[in-house]
């Protein structure tokens, strides 16, 4: 890019898509890692997982059972990520209100 | 598909651990029970508890709350173990030979479900609390 040059942004892009299908996503994962640990004593319990190229939930894949540390671990870190999702998408939302109203209120 | 979701499965494991421990005391308390209601000694009960299935084909079956995830308590039933046979014929309930059969319940054993059940109670409370708060962030989106 040349010095002087303004990049160009379209603030119309596919954020909110984007953002909106990773909630989505977390939101199915937090279903499934509750479900894990929901089982924790439940005897022949197979653990699951999310699968994101699927869509939907899977058994996992490693043996073992599950160690409730580290789902609560694992659930702790996706709702932390799904924070960060509405995070940026209130910081889309706030650029498109300044914009829209000029900077005023 | 929403929160709600992962609320209800917490819940499951929250109420299904409360039994648990219902039942943990009822048998703590008739740790000395000679005779229960069907008559005999008091027999241990067992909560057995079985997988909640995510998905669900049939709309009656979400309807009947046979899916959602989670997990939940199928039967209650009682422990066979034998019951101990103590020597004491001035007992009422002593038998012929002068032994009187007492509960299989063990004072050590349900302490140690006690714990255990009550961790995995605290482990759901605490899940439910993090899902809560994904909750209360999508409302701050403005």
């Amino acid at each position: 890019m040349a010095s002087g040059e303004v990049p160009r942004v379209n603030i119309f892009d596919n954020t909110f898509e984007n953002l909106h299908q990773a909630m989505s996503i977390a939101t199915k994962r937090q279903e499934i890692l509750s479900h894990n640990i929901a089982n924790i004593d439940t005897p022949g319990f197979e653990p699951l997982d999310f699968d994101e190229v699927l869509g939907k939930a899977v058994k996992r894949a490693q043996g073992g059972p599950v160690v409730l540390e580290e789902e609560l671990a694992a659930l702790t870190e996706n709702s932390v990520r799904y924070s960060a999702y509405v995070k940026l998408i209130s910081s889309k939302i706030n650029v498109m209100r300044a914009v829209a109203t000029q900077g005023r209120r | 598909m929403s929160i709600d979701d992962a609320f209800d499965i917490s819940v499951s494991a929250i109420n299904a651990k409360r039994l648990q421990m219902e039942i943990i005391s009822s048998n703590l308390a008739n740790i000395d029970s000679t005779r229960s209601v069907d008559g005999g000694p008091y027999s241990r009960r067992v909560p057995i508890f079985a997988e909640r299935p995510l998905s669900f084909d049939e709309e009656l079956d979400r309807a009947q709350k046979k899916a959602g995830g989670g997990v939940e308590v199928v039967a209650v039933v009682e422990d066979k173990t034998p019951f101990q046979k103590i020597y004491n014929p001035g007992h009422p309930d002593a038998d012929d030979e002068g032994f009187v059969s007492l509960p299989n319940v063990s004072m050590s054993k349900e302490m140690v479900d006690l714990v255990y059940a009550s961790k995995i109670y605290e482990a759901n409370i605490t899940a439910f609390n993090i899902t809560k708060k994904m909750a209360q962030d999508t409302l701050q989106i403005p």
